[in-house]
């Protein structure tokens, strides 16, 4: 018995070691400059996703030590994340309200991006939306294809989630537009990549994305609105009707020589714009 | 070394009772605290109109709680899962129990067990996969998804409940009563309907039971094949959202009132469930005391 208790103390005593060396390092790199360590969590949006992650990758190539995971559950739990301490960096694909500015959330603006409709590529023909329809439909007062000239079937109408940034742009830009809200009978999905997948495999769907996720599934088809194709050009010269900004956001300003700043500074210099390009989002100074 | 066989015998005593301890307080303490974080809505929202309106827009200007839908939700899935399910798992049990073979009846048992087994997001990719484009090519859904499609899935998982406590609860009649009920001239079939299933009724309710607890309480299985939507379901082939998914999709970037709302929701699920709870002990201690 007393064996077993001395063998207990050891691993006690030595495990109080271990954590206590663990946190003498953490705190050790923060004051070393250009020399980061660490895990840290980013999260938010899903349209940021592939931005952040590759970003965060060529980042830890510069900075081994460090291990960046991104969490994606949508824009308004990234603003909450980053005011709750729960991320380093947040991410969101809309502007920020005035209440989270006034929680102390500081957006940078690191691209922009517009908000493609989608449609299922097999069964509906269009290859053209009119605003107005597409806002007819999202309101719930056009539920059949053939209202459009389409064929006889019932429109499916897939929607995000209320933590979406891509959603409330997307509301912004349409139903709000005439006063209108979205209909209820639309199949809620909780981020892109499951929008379009959703959209590509069930027929007669409509649904929206952000332009990186154009073509990311083979059933899928962006469509022209109002005849103008969802490109970056359209986007920039504001012919486009679904436009937006996205922002990564601190809880209060920047600590010089913090990771998240060296992040923020590498997402905006000419290799980090590369990669937002690369991703098929528009460099924020283009 | 009597002495260090008794600090032995005292110590595991007292490591089993702090474990049962654990979990009574764990139940104690999951309870307050769902209690303490949900009840302060109950400040801004009016109770019978966060329970009987059917607005649900917590982001909106005012915002609005009321979760009608998503209790219709629940109970559209549930009584739906049930209905599939109970013939299907009565069937199995009482095949399982009087008519297979030892070998059979075995074979049968370990696959059940298994169904038990499967994660609900394997039940919930199989549903999205391969039973809702069969509801939307025989329904005429359009989506494919929604109570229909949640209720098909929730029977599957909610058959290993029934079906073992079917078996076990046959199992557990007296012999003689059989045997009374076949030297009377009765058939197989008739003693298992007369007098087998009358006699066990306790305990095959009290797996039902038992197993809409089960569906009422899953939440990623629905999450993917029932659609989400905030609308009171209309029909079979209506979109909805239950408790469950109303707290999993909401609780990830709620705030302030709307989280509050959530665990509200959660006080609400916990009752359901609380009586479910209930409903299987009396059912069970029913069984029970028939048996002796």
């Amino acid at each position: 018995m007393k064996k077993i208790i001395t063998v207990l103390m050891v691993l006690l005593a030595a495990s109080a070691f271990v954590f206590a060396n663990g946190q003498q390092d953490a705190a050790g790199s923060s004051s070393v400059e250009l020399s980061f360590a660490g895990n840290y969590a980013f999260g938010g949006s899903t349209t940021v996703e592939p931005i952040v992650r590759a970003a965060a990758e060529s980042f830890q190539e510069m900075y081994p030590l460090v291990k960046i995971s991104y969490d994606a559950p949508g824009s308004s739990a990234g603003v909450k994340g980053a005011l709750a301490g729960t991320y380093s960096i947040g991410a969101a694909s809309r502007s920020l309200k005035s209440s989270e500015i006034e929680a102390g959330a500081i957006p940078y603006a690191v691209a922009k991006d517009g908000v493609a409709v989608v449609l299922n590529k097999g069964t509906v023909p269009m290859d053209n939306m009119a605003l107005k329809d597409v806002i007819a439909i999202y309101a719930g007062e056009i539920t059949n294809w053939k209202a459009l000239g389409g064929p006889d079937a019932e429109i499916v109408v897939y929607n995000r989630d209320e933590a979406s940034g891509t959603r409330s742009c997307f509301k912004d830009a349409t139903v709000k537009t005439q006063k209108k809200s979205f209909t209820e009978n639309a199949a809620i999905v909780t981020s892109n990549g499951d929008m379009v997948s959703k959209v590509g495999s069930t027929p007669y769907a409509i649904g929206y994305c952000g332009f990186g996720y154009i073509g990311k599934d083979a059933g899928t088809k962006a469509v022209t609105v109002n005849k103008i194709p969802p490109t970056p050009a359209n986007v920039l010269n504001a012919s486009y009707a679904v436009a937006r900004e996205l922002i990564l956001i601190t809880k209060g300003d920047l600590v010089a020589g913090s990771l998240e700043e060296a992040f923020i500074n590498y997402i905006m210099s000419e290799e980090g714009q590369e990669i937002v390009a690369e991703e098929k989002f528009i460099p924020i100074n283009s | 070394m009597k002495s260090s066989k008794s600090f032995m015998e005292s110590t595991v005593e007292k490591v089993f009772l702090f474990s049962a301890l654990l979990s009574v307080i764990s139940v104690f303490f999951i309870t307050v605290f769902i209690f303490k974080e949900g009840l302060p809505l109950f400040k801004v929202v009016n109770p019978l109109e966060f329970l009987f309106s059917s607005k649900w827009s917590p982001t909106g200007e005012p915002p609005q709680f009321g979760i009608l839908p998503f209790m219709m939700g629940s109970i559209w899935v549930t009584v739906g899962a049930l209905i599939i399910s109970v013939p299907i798992a009565l069937a199995v049990g009482i095949f399982m129990a009087e008519m297979a073979n030892e070998k059979m009846a075995e074979l049968l048992r370990s696959v059940v067990a298994l169904l038990a087994g499967i994660p609900s997001v394997i039940y919930g990719l199989f549903g999205y996969i391969a039973i809702s484009p069969i509801v939307r090519r025989v329904f005429g859904s359009p989506s494919g998804l929604g109570v229909l499609t949640a209720s098909i899935v929730l029977a599957i998982m909610t058959l290993p409940i029934i079906i073992s406590i079917t078996e076990v609860s046959l199992r557990a009649v007296p012999h003689e009563l059989k045997e009374a009920s076949l030297a009377l001239g009765a058939t197989h079939w008739m003693t298992i309907y007369r007098v087998m299933i009358p006699s066990s009724r306790s305990g095959i309710l009290a797996g039902i039971v038992l197993g809409m607890g089960r569906a009422i309480g899953e939440t990623m299985a629905v999450l993917m094949v029932a659609g989400n939507a905030v609308t009171m379901p209309k029909g079979p082939l209506s979109l909805t959202r239950t408790l469950t998914m109303n707290i999993a999709t909401d609780m990830k970037y709620a705030a302030d009132d709307h989280s509050v709302s959530l665990f509200t929701t959660g006080i609400v699920l916990f009752i359901f469930i609380l009586g479910i709870n209930m409903l299987v002990q009396y059912l069970s201690k029913k069984a029970v005391n028939k048996e002796s």
